[in-house]
């Protein structure tokens, strides 16, 4: 069974720390939410499981070996990642962006084969973009963007797939979208670890839920064991209320624990 | 709304016909103009064996006319438009700012500021080859200044490489502008100053074509070669980094190519503005922002805009030669407004 491990890791950023003595094991066929306030470093999490962000102590280890050991192409084949911010002002089609995907596999002047074409239409069509195809990306809405930074990572065919705050600007039927397709991803086998602010739909969603606050991990578990009044209020500073609904589907109801003034 | 693009093929059907007659024009038109045939017969016997083409109708001095002044004049125009159209739309893919220009790391101010010295020096009068090779000297000793500003620990943000190179831009602009004040009282150095930094190529011969050939060519190729990178850099370098390129690395190359494609192209025809800006991007709007399309259709494109600007230079004011930079200025500032026109009305359409 892969693993995408992150052991006892510090990260620091010009002197000064963003993470400490974090660990915590993502496993295949499973989504794991990333929550906490801001600054608490969530997205500095993602990067360095990624690779992208060195570790000054501890290891990210993929099936048991360190990640500085591999080929950075040879890491991308494996775990693909998709930053906040994807915008961009060029108006390369869908297919295009989507392709680009498949640059840890091909070589420099490699056409595109077989292999390519289909890792290419199963990300298209998993992430609903088949109508979209020929479309300049930047003529797309936000949803439509983000999901196809999602398609791009997925024609990597990685085992592991790390997003930042994919649904940071989206309304919540696209949010919705999102999050549902990286459930599906799950199920199909992948690991998914996805960083958000939205404690509710990681309740919804979350096989399990990781929480940092600056720099720690504060608790690591199913929702039902984080996502518990107490750790909230101590974390986030906020009244919380479980609240069930006719239809079965528990919320939480959160309240300011101080009034401003 | 679809991407709509013109097939390369159409693209290149009519543009290296345009570019061939461009070509013989350029050669045909001048101040004792040559008949086509004899342009004509010339290219035959340069790319044809000996003995295939009757010459007899060609005279000596056409021969001189064609060999030694127009022809290498007109083919240091193409490299030179080739040069900057290519540095041009490195440094857009990786500014991610389709208005990004050659000359945004200093190089262009660079270069300019070597051959000002070179005149101001003298050494222009005693070796003319010293004037490119100052030239040369400047751009990278400019770029090799405004990267290790912008550089900490190995990581160079573009922001940062923004602003060093805007900041060095204008400095070394005051130092040229500087020595060329200090040498206004002595006309001929002046005079060389100010049209080296309108750009022109005036009495350029074939050691220009050598000069300059060799880096272009090597340039436009080490692009090629880095063009899926420069795709990848252009969505983020985030999005590049997590795919497995070597960011900081292939920005090195695209800054150090886009560089040489700069410095060698101002060293053998002065300041030439708007090719590296208009060609590039009007060439985006045609075939779309892949830059394995993209770089050799820009060269292509930049060559043809600078060889017809340069004939209009030699041509559209006897006997007074036109600055070709002015010309470029001239007839690119109006194609730039058009294509942003252009884009405006299909945001609207969007």
């Amino acid at each position: 069974m892969s693993t995408l491990e992150a052991r006892n890791i510090s990260v620091t950023k010009t002197g000064r720390s963003i993470l400490q003595q974090v660990t915590l094991c993502a496993h295949r066929s499973e989504l794991l939410f990333v929550v906490g306030p801001n600054g608490s470093g969530k997205s500095t999490l993602l990067r360095a499981l990624c690779g992208l962000w060195p570790v000054a102590h501890g290891q990210v280890l993929l099936d048991g070996s360190p990640v500085e050991n591999l080929h950075r192409r040879l890491l991308a084949t494996r775990v693909g990642y998709v930053p906040q911010n994807t915008w961009i002002d060029f108006a390369f089609s869908v297919r295009e962006i989507v392709a680009m995907g498949r640059y840890p596999h091909r070589g420099r002047f490699a056409p595109e084969t077989g292999a390519d074409r289909k890792a290419i239409g199963e990300a298209i069509q998993q992430c609903d973009l088949s109508h979209l195809v020929e479309r300049p990306v930047h003529t797309l809405s936000g949803g439509e963007r983000q999901r196809v930074a999602i398609a791009r990572s997925l024609a990597v065919e990685p085992d592991f797939l790390l997003l930042d705050e994919p649904t940071a600007s989206l309304d919540i039927e696209h949010a919705l979208q999102i999050f549902q397709l990286c459930r599906q991803l799950a199920s199909a086998g992948r690991g998914v670890v996805l960083a958000t602010h939205d404690l509710n739909l990681a309740l919804r969603y979350a096989d399990r839920i990781a929480l940092l606050r600056d720099g720690e991990l504060v608790k690591l578990g199913s929702p039902g064991e984080v996502l518990v009044p107490d750790v909230l209020e101590e974390v986030f500073r906020v009244k919380t209320e479980p609240v069930t609904t006719p239809c079965g589907v528990t919320v939480l109801a959160f309240q300011p624990l101080r009034r401003l003034l | 709304m679809v991407a709509r693009r013109l097939p390369a093929g159409w693209y290149y059907g009519v543009s290296l016909p345009a570019f061939a007659l461009a070509l013989v024009a350029a050669v045909a038109i001048g101040s004792t103009p040559l008949a086509w045939s004899v342009v004509l017969q010339c290219a035959a016997k340069l790319l044809l064996p000996q003995g295939w083409v009757d010459t007899s109708q060609v005279t000596k001095a056409d021969e001189v006319i064609f060999w030694m002044i127009r022809f290498p004049r007109v083919i240091v125009a193409a490299l030179v438009g080739a040069g900057l159209a290519t540095a041009g739309a490195i440094m857009q893919a990786i500014f991610r700012n389709p208005l990004a220009e050659p000359g945004l790391t200093g190089a262009g101010a660079g270069a300019v500021l070597g051959a000002v010295v070179a005149f101001v020096m003298g050494w222009s009068t005693q070796a003319p080859s010293s004037l490119p090779a100052c030239a040369m000297a400047g751009s990278l000793l400019a770029l090799a200044v405004v990267y290790f500003m912008a550089t900490r620990g190995g990581v160079t943000p573009m922001a940062s490489l923004l602003l060093a190179g805007i900041a060095t831009t204008s400095l070394l602009s005051a130092i040229s502008s500087l020595l060329l004040s200090l040498n206004i009282v002595n006309w001929q150095i002046a005079q060389e100053i100010v049209f080296w930094m309108m750009g022109g190529l005036d009495a350029r011969s074939w050691t220009h074509v050598w000069l300059c050939g060799p880096f272009v060519l090597f340039g436009g190729l080490v692009a090629l070669l880095y063009s899926p990178e420069l795709d990848l850099l252009q969505q983020g370098e985030e999005v590049a980094a997590s795919l497995g390129v070597n960011v900081e690395k292939t920005k090195r190359i695209f800054i150090l190519t886009a560089a040489v494609l700069t410095g060698a192209s101002v060293a053998v025809a002065g300041m030439v503005g708007f090719v590296g800006l208009v060609a590039p991007h009007a060439v985006r709007l045609l075939l779309g922002p892949s830059n394995r399309t993209l770089l050799p259709a820009s060269a292509l494109c930049g060559a043809l805009f600078l060889v017809l600007c340069d004939l209009m230079a030699r041509t559209a004011h006897p006997p007074v030669e036109l600055r070709l930079g002015v010309i470029t200025s001239l007839a690119g500032g109006p194609l730039f407004i058009a294509l942003l026109l252009r884009r405006h009305q299909e945001a609207s359409r969007a």
